[in-house]
């Protein structure tokens, strides 16, 4: 049985930031994630500023800034024309030293994180999955299967479940995530395209219940879609 | 690509490198921590499709961990413009896009992203109010002023069995009164309704002449009955308002505001205002069948009586019910 200060379950950005953020306050961490490799698409791709706040206290935002694309204006279009322009640019402007709306994709963004934690000489534990785990006032005893099939148990004061939407530690846990999933079918795409609304500037179309928007990326000029089609009706299942 | 929405877009789509389907979830952890295992993210909460994300501070001191939580594509703005605060109103307004049930209604999405009231709008929303409730105590000021005028007759003639046909006249005021406040606090905005005014100005106007028929049975039961009509008209015309509001509904509070007044509009449409007019009706009615009876030997005075105390039973009710409402009314004002 192996002892660690911290176990966080799931490498996503919220894994990640809680791992860099532990370590650089000098408590060690393992985190383990049941993936082979990080994301490769844009996926959650716009940062906002309060996160950028955050950032800085860890001395990150420069970077993540310039890995993104600032976005200067909101294009409102309606009927194929474009009907209003929000401008963004300083939409926090003396509220924020970063008074504007960033897009970093996910991809990109975990990358980083990534990046920072192995400077500081933490591994994000690929294909390793969590198992179950036993909890009492005194800590977790936590059952994980390792990349070569063997299993291993955890003790642990602290169990973060950073394991999304379907989290296994949730479910372990027994706590219950109530509301539902609405009927309305959301679509996302990155892809390399032409036309006006193929600029560095954020394009909203809004069409009755429908809208699509088409957010700028960095690398190779691409774009990331994501429209919907009809709002639904209702959720479809409580819990 | 088929959709409208993207066609409009004119995008020349060269290379797909992605491409995936998503739901939109509104769902959030009964709790974010069980002893020693805490939830962070979408494990905890997932409000809207994840676009966008961004780590709050955490809400409790104790709570060392930063807290993770994705947000929805509205909150660009708001969010960027209100997240160093980490006041009330950042989060209020990060909450705002994350009610899906909007969405759930068909809502277009460009209302949606206009959730947010401009301080313009709520101080246009304010003005007419005003003038409704003003209208709305005039007009019955106006009604009260022809009912203390014959009931002047009653006292001066010491006619204590016409003072049944003065309760229920006054018990008409304090109904119409309390109805149309609760109605203005509830559902009155920008734009101001004339439609529902002049319908509801000739409707004192209806209980004007209704005053001045104390002591004539036939007229005062004949005008009852046609001003239940009226009323039952007004009530179904204040439908349409009432399912604009709904539609613009977004906090939970105002939906379930709109919900609670819908449901009483239907009960009065479909059975107090009917009872009403059917209790009316069957009073004139027996005095054209029984003159003798009721008109003779004066049994028209219980007929008075019966109407004012089915008075009393609904105002019961109008206090009841607003009762109810004023907790969600304080709710939606709070947003």
């Amino acid at each position: 049985m192996s002892e660690t200060p911290v176990l966080i379950v799931g490498a996503g950005p919220t894994g990640l930031v809680l791992a860099l953020w532990l370590t650089r306050c000098g408590v060690a961490v393992r985190l383990i994630d049941k993936t082979v490799e990080a994301g490769t698409t844009s996926r959650a791709l716009a940062v906002q500023a309060r996160t950028l706040e955050f950032y800085r206290q860890l001395g990150i935002d420069q970077e993540v800034v310039a890995g993104g694309v600032k976005i200067s204006n909101l294009n409102l279009w309606v009927r194929g024309r474009i009907a209003a322009r929000v401008s963004l640019e300083d939409i926090g402007q003396g509220l924020s030293p970063f008074s504007f709306v960033l897009v970093f994709p996910q991809d990109a963004h975990e990358r980083l994180l990534i990046k920072h934690l192995v400077e500081l000489g933490v591994r994000v534990e690929r294909q390793t999955e969590l198992l179950d785990f036993r909890s009492d006032e005194k800590g977790v005893e936590a059952r994980l299967k390792l990349p070569n099939g063997s299993q291993e148990i955890v003790a642990t004061p602290f169990l973060f479940g950073c394991d999304g939407a379907s989290s296994s530690v949730r479910e372990i846990s027994g706590i219950g995530f109530p509301r539902g999933t609405y009927s309305g079918r959301f679509y996302v795409a990155d892809v390399e395209a032409r036309g006006p609304a193929t600029d560095d500037q954020l394009h909203a179309d809004l069409e009755g219940a429908d809208f699509a928007l088409v957010f700028p990326l960095k690398e190779k000029r691409t774009h990331s879609t994501r429209w919907s089609n009809r709002g639904g009706e209702g959720p479809s299942a409580d819990v | 690509m088929k959709d409208q929405a993207v066609e409009h877009l004119k995008i020349a789509v060269t290379k797909v490198n992605w491409f995936s389907t998503y739901r939109v979830h509104h769902r959030v952890a009964d709790s974010f921590r069980r002893g020693r295992i805490f939830l962070l993210g979408d494990a905890a909460h997932q409000p809207t499709p994840g676009i966008m994300w961004s780590i709050k501070p955490p809400p409790h001191r104790h709570e060392f961990a930063p807290t993770v939580f994705r947000y929805g594509i509205f909150c660009i703005g708001f969010a960027a413009a209100n997240d160093p605060l980490t006041s009330r109103e950042s989060v209020r307004l990060e909450i705002v896009p994350i009610c899906s049930r909007s969405l759930n209604r068909r809502q277009s999405l460009a209302k949606f992203a206009l959730v947010r009231r401009s301080s313009a709008r709520r101080e246009l929303d304010t003005t007419v109010l005003n003038i409704e409730l003003t209208l709305a105590s005039i007009i019955q000021g106006v009604a009260l002023y022809f009912l203390i005028d014959n009931a002047r007759n009653v006292v001066a003639l010491r006619d204590l069995r016409s003072t049944a046909y003065v309760a229920a006249g006054l018990c008409v005021i304090f109904i119409f009164w309390s109805r149309s406040i609760i109605h203005t606090l509830t559902l009155i905005a920008w734009p101001l309704e004339f439609g529902h005014n002049f319908f509801y100005i000739a409707c004192t106007l209806g209980e004007s002449v209704l005053f001045t028929c104390i002591g004539r049975p036939k007229a005062w039961f004949g005008l009852s009955t046609a001003y239940a009509a009226v009323v039952w008209l007004l009530f179904l015309y204040d439908l349409r308002l009432l399912r604009t509001r709904a539609r613009e509904a977004c906090t939970d509070a105002e939906l379930r505001l709109y919900g609670a007044a819908t449901a009483d509009q239907w009960l009065n449409i479909r059975l107090l205002i009917p009872a009403l007019f059917a209790f009316n009706l069957a009073c004139l009615i027996a005095i054209y069948l029984r003159p003798v009876l009721f008109l003779n030997r004066g049994a028209h005075y219980y007929l008075c009586a019966a109407q004012a105390a089915g008075f009393v039973v609904y105002l019961w009710y109008v206090t009841r019910f607003f009762a109810t409402l004023a907790p969600l009314i304080a709710a939606t004002r709070e947003e």
